[in-house]
């Protein structure tokens, strides 16, 4: 294969270098993840770093374009989120204006250094994450937001492409000004949109301007405190007020107070409120929701009768704003994706004045928790408050049948399915084949996160578990540990491997876990569209020869007996080394090296990109 | 999107993929009645009771009872042997058969034909034959000596082998589907049957006259035939035996012989046989339960002569055997002189094999081992229109060969009577066989104990002739089932490997789904050639 030939690819659809052209006014037709990026270059960004994950890989790849035209932009991909934020963080503190998008799983990982990182002050740097309301394309739903509330930064929630780029741009001045991290969160709705977007100027000069890393400060615990004060909890203190600002303001330079950010937020124009002078109700939209919930009250032809707020920034809530809609109206109808978390913020807000307006939504039970809002659950929600229907009886009926059809269809919809000529698949079933022929029934198969997650379904399964990135060995070191009789066998992929595998490997080494680590090679981070890594490759995501480091050799380096690496298009070499392995007490490596197909046949220029 | 090679791309050799599924699997080659095995256990791994009675019923009239007596040749055969151990086919049969016992479909029969056909003997090749002909749409009656139907099966094979209420049921369902039985009616000659209006006669009538042996004090009290015992305690007498009892003979009745005795309360029960323990006809597992619950067992010993007291029985003189058989595998002892001991018994029962009671048929031509001769492709006897079928043609066999027989004799009597083709038969005799060494094993296969069935311990069977297994419960039978491989029907490259490019299609030339290779996915890794146990798939090279 000529693996010297290879480009990273890019998929077209959803990146492109129009993100760089320097055309202000102009209008161009581009992606979510295109917006965010251009949001990031309009911004003048100058160092962006991520690790791949849907829905949001695709900005990257956009960026990694941008840069080949600006070269003073640096754009990485990153080993892990938690890396790619510490590396945006770092140019946060240099004084830089700094980006890095991540899916929702993502932030769990960042956030030792979310929390930690938002106490610096850092200025200009700006979060983007994917929620992934339904879990369309995640293993779960998770809400980004509860962990923007816990490090205690705030969330825009942009409406659409346009505002996806726009509020990118203003994120970072908004960051600059409130000196924290801000997150733009994106849905999987809006991720997936393509729209005209009219392109604002370039800041060259921001991310021409110098390094302005600042000495004098201690970045421990935020600028705030002249020496020898107690530093401690300083951030939780800064974010209810309650840090004695006075006493030390304009000696070491100082951050603002959380009133400032609220009064900040309050002001902005983007959450729109509409007020009509007799409303009969209101209806706070946030973020995607917006879209959908304006045509659910055009269909009603209510737009003249009700209190719209469009909100975009979803923590924290313009207080003032979210109050002259409970003043008005007697009934208030908030649309949000996942969680009810503006919801609770709006009762307590009409808690505290002890407004009688009924707040609905999905504490109420009128909007579902799971699964994604649509338009016809918001105009369902919405009718029901104004003592309406949304859509005439036989309509409602046709869609919950088809519903129950589609239900049904979906239980013959097989299980995922691996790519013919998939390594992965040939390395399993080898492995599985070896391991029934050794132990029968007596063998532990724990996964972690990739293409090889589906070892888990017919007909292979050969494995039990997956649960997040870089967890399968340590999972299967617990098992060993509490006294498992069976041969226990912990997966890996590459990526995998760089992101949180190495850690965990360490782990089990030097606490004499009895396993087998079978490390499925397929020279790329396969499932979210063939990035490269450390390890694939020795190219970075700006198509730069860089060092490539050998899994091979790391393992060795971490004291591991037995390593071999086998292709697992060979089915007896595969097998017979995979004898060998398991024979190994304690912990043994086998990597299992050939390049995805898919990438493969990309390569080859075999299938379009 | 299309996928295009990374490799050369692979097609299945459908004729070599189907070289092994056109051959009956092992199992299936190795059963008499030619029962698809695979496919009715592979049915009961997936919880389909009735589908999997179906496959059998259509081979095997009496499921129950085939669940408990077949000596099981298809497990011998399992390729599971070379792996762990076989399938426990005859138990899962049982278990299906018991299930849905109360609930079997009575199979409708529509008497299309004229002729009629008279049966002599119910046994299970009489009933066998009867129930096919039946089906065929002739009128057919049965005759039967004794008062109940069945043969052996209900008349002698102990209840802890077959309870005779499940035996009953079974052969009263077959029955019910429109076949004259007459009972307690002893059939001696066909010719009057052939007055009476019948067109042709089947000689069903069983190797029931017990053999014997001439040595002194043959016609001392105390010496008692082992069919007439095993009848009597079939009949619910429980004969008086004394403590010490001997049983004559090395096969299966004298087994059963023994075991009874057991039951009956004697202490000491010992067997003789003149065959090393080896050559013994009895099958192994019965010796080993005979062994289990006590019973002494003497192998190459022959008797000498009976011990009598006041013309009683006190004891048995033996002499060692030196050999059993000649050169030529012909029957003929030697034994060893000056060897002779004695052994004391209250009782001695012997076993030592059954002949044809030719009474009444004398005129037709009988075989040098005294069976009726037959012509081996039209089953007929040296009488035109009179047949035969069952042990009293093959001499003391088992019940799933005279089910088997009683099959083939039913199909040459229809085309005696003009129901079909003589050469029909003929390939219904000549089913591909396979045999186990040959079958080539895939890789792979899990090891997996075979499920225990529950047993009464060998100290709870005395004193009680219920059955001492119990068969299986509906988990036990699903986790046995699963472990067959399925051998008949290959589908390892898309049911193990699952490459999403392999596929199931048809075959216009195939009653059955065969693997194929969607060449618009396949991507040429070549691992699927390496993996088929069949060594059928191959590359594609350019050109070709
Ligand atoms: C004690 C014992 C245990 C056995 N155990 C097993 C076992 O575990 N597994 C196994 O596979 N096989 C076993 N067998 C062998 C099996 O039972 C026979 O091979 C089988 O029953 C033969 O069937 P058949 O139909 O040929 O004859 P039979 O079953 O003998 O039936 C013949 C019938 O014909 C009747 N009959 C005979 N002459 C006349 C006549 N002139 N008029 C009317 N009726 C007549 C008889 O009364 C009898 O009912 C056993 C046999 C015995 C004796
Ligand atoms: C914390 C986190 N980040 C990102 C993802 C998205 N993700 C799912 S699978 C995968 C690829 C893993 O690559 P690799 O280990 O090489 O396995 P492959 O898919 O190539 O088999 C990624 C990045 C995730 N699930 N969790
Ligand atoms: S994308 Fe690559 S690694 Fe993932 S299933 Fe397909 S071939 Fe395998």
């Amino acid at each position: 294969m000529p693996e010297e030939k290879y480009v990273p690819p890019t998929f077209l659809k959803w990146a492109s270098g129009d993100v760089a052209k320097d055309y202000p006014g102009k209008t161009f037709i581009i992606s979510c993840n295109e917006a965010l990026a251009r949001g990031a270059v309009e911004a003048g960004v100058r160092v962006v770093a991520a690790y791949p994950g849907s829905p949001l890989q695709y900005t990257i790849e956009s960026l990694a374009i941008a840069s080949s035209i600006y070269p003073s932009m640096h754009v990485e991909w990153s080993s892990n989120e938690k890396v790619a934020y510490d590396v945006t963080l770092g140019a946060a503190m240099a004084g830089m204006r700094a980006f890095t998008p991540m899916k929702q799983l993502g932030m769990n990982v960042v956030i030792d250094s979310l929390v930690q990182g938002a106490n610096l002050g850092p200025a200009g740097f700006v979060l983007a994450v994917g929620d992934d309301p339904g879990a369309l394309e995640t293993e779960n739903e998770m809400d980004t937001r509860y962990l923007a509330r816990y490090a205690e930064i705030p969330v825009l929630e942009p409406t659409s492409i346009q505002e996806v780029k726009d509020y990118t741009l203003m994120a970072f001045e908004l960051s600059e000004k409130i000196r924290l991290p801000v997150i733009v969160r994106i849905t999987t709705g809006l991720a997936y949109q393509r729209s005209p977007v009219v392109f604002g100027k370039i800041h060259h000069e921001i991310r021409e301007r110098d390094v302005s890393f600042d000495k004098n400060r201690r970045w421990i615990l935020g600028d705030a405190f002249p020496w020898p004060m107690k530093p401690f909890g300083a951030k939780h203190m800064r974010f209810h007020d309650e840090l004695p600002v006075k006493e030390w303001e304009g000696t070491v330079g100082s951050l603002p107070k959380a009133s400032f950010t609220k009064e900040v937020i309050e002001r902005l124009e983007w959450n729109e409120l509409i007020l009509p002078d007799r409303p009969v109700a209101g209806v706070i939209a946030v973020g995607e929701c917006y879209q959908d919930t304006m045509e659910a009250i055009r269909y009603l032809g209510v737009e003249s009768n009700v209190a719209i707020l469009k909100l975009v920034t979803s923590f924290p809530i313009p207080e003032n704003r979210v109050r002259e809609v409970l003043k008005k109206t007697g009934s208030v109808l908030v649309v949000e994706q996942i969680e009810p978390f503006v919801e609770a913020q709006v009762c307590a807000v009409a808690a505290n004045m002890n407004s009688h307006a009924k707040i609905l939504g999905k504490l109420t039970g009128d909007i579902p928790v799971c699964n994604e809002v649509t338009r016809n659950i918001i105009g369902k929600a919405l009718g029901k408050m104004l003592g309406r229907n949304f859509l005439p009886e036989e309509e409602e009926k046709r869609i919950e049948k088809g519903k129950d059809l589609l239900l049904k269809e979906l239980s013959f919809i097989s299980p995922p399915r691996f790519c013919p000529g998939c390594p992965e698949l040939a390395a399993g079933f080898a492995l599985k084949t070896v391991c029934n022929e050794l132990y029968g029934e007596e063998v532990t198969y724990i996964g972690d996160v990739g293409c090889y997650g589906m070892m888990t379904v017919p007909p292979l399964n050969a494995s039990y578990a997956n649960l997040s990135m870089g967890s399968g060995i340590s999972i299967a070191s617990g098992i060993y540990h509490a006294g498992s009789k069976d041969k226990i066998i912990a997966y890996i992929g590459d990526s995998t491997f760089f992101h949180s595998g190495m850690p965990a490997l360490v782990n089990a080494v030097y606490n004499k876990a009895n396993l087998l680590l079978y490390v499925l090679d397929n020279r790329t981070t396969g499932n979210t569209g063939h990035q490269p890594h450390p390890g694939a490759f020795g190219i970075t995501a700006t198509k730069q020869a860089t060092k490539m480091l050998d899994i091979e050799e790391i393992v060795k380096a971490f004291q591991v007996d037995f390593v071999k690496v086998v292709d697992p298009y060979d089915f007896e070499e595969t097998t017979t080394v995979l004898k060998k392995a398991l024979e190994v007490e304690g912990v043994s490596v086998v990597i299992a090296r050939r390049t995805c197909a898919l990438l493969a046949q990309r390569i080859m220029g075999l299938m379009e990109k | 999107m299309s996928l295009k090679p990374i490799g050369n791309q692979l097609r299945i050799n459908i004729d070599a993929c189907q070289a092994w599924n056109a051959k009956r699997p092992p199992c299936r080659s190795a059963c008499p009645v030619d029962i698809d095995v695979p496919g009715y256990v592979t049915l009961i791994s997936k919880g389909k009771y009735s589908e999997a009675l179906d496959v059998i019923m259509e081979k095997m009239p009496f499921p129950s009872i085939c669940g408990r007596v077949c000596h099981h040749p298809c497990e011998s055969a399992c390729i599971r042997n070379k792996i762990d151990q076989p399938i426990a086919i005859r138990d899962l049969k049982r278990f299906v058969g018991d299930r849905l016992i109360g609930e079997r479909p009575n199979q409708e029969i529509k008497q299309t034909k004229k002729q009629s056909v008279a049966i002599i003997g119910s046994g299970p090749a009489g009933l066998t034959a009867a129930h096919d002909l039946a089906l065929m749409g002739y009128k057919v009656t049965v005759f039967e000596e004794l008062e109940k139907p069945g043969g052996m099966v209900t008349s002698c094979i102990p209840d802890y082998r077959i309870p005779i209420d499940i035996a009953e049921k079974e052969i009263n369902l077959l029955l019910e589907t429109g076949i004259k039985l007459r009972t307690g009616e002893r059939i001696t000659g066909y010719s009057k049957l052939f007055e009476n209006g019948f067109q042709a006669v089947l000689l069903a009538m069983g190797a029931k006259k017990p053999k014997s042996i001439n040595i002194s004090g043959m016609h001392a009290k105390g010496v008692i035939s082992g069919l007439s015992f095993l009848r009597d305690i079939k009949n619910g007498k429980r004969p008086e035996l004394g403590e010490r009892v001997i049983v004559m003979g090395g096969g299966n009745v004298a087994i059963d012989c023994a075991q009874s005795t057991v039951r009956l309360g004697a202490k000491k029960v010992h067997i003789i046989c003149l065959e090393k323990r080896e050559e013994m006809p009895a099958h192994e597992w019965q010796v080993q339960e005979a062994l289990e619950e006590g019973v002494m067992l003497h192998t190459s010993l022959g008797p000498f002569r009976i011990i009598t007291s006041n013309n009683r029985v006190t004891g048995l003189e033996t002499i060692k055997c030196t050999n059993v058989f000649d050169k030529d595998g012909k029957f003929s002892p030697t034994f060893e002189e000056d060897s002779l001991s004695i052994i004391k018994a209250d009782t001695i029962i012997i076993a030592i094999g059954q002949e044809i009671d030719i009474k009444g048929f004398e005129d037709i031509e009988i075989t040098p081992s005294g069976t009726f001769k037959v012509d081996p492709l039209t089953l007929e006897t040296s009488v035109p229109g009179v047949f035969a079928a069952g042990d009293c043609v093959s001499g003391p066999a088992s019940f799933v060969e005279a089910v088997q027989s009683g099959h083939m004799v039913s199909e040459a009597i229809d085309s005696f009577l003009g129901g079909r083709d003589l050469k029909t038969l003929q390939t219904r005799r000549n089913n591909s066989p396979s045999l186990a060494e040959e079958w080539p094993i895939p890789r792979g296969i899990i090891r997996r104990k075979r499920q225990d069935i529950a047993q009464l311990d060998p100290a709870s069977r005395k004193g009680t002739f219920k059955e001492i297994s119990t068969g299986y419960r509906e988990k036990e039978a699903v986790r046995e089932a699963s472990r067959c491989l399925n051998c008949g029907i290959c589908g390892y490259c898309i049911e193990n490997f699952g490459c999403i490019a392999m596929v199931w299609t048809t075959n216009p030339d195939l009653p059955y789904r065969v693997p194929e290779i969607d060449l618009a996915l396949c991507v040429g890794c070549g691992v699927c050639g390496q993996i088929c146990p069949h060594k059928a798939i191959e590359e594609i090279r350019d050109g070709g």
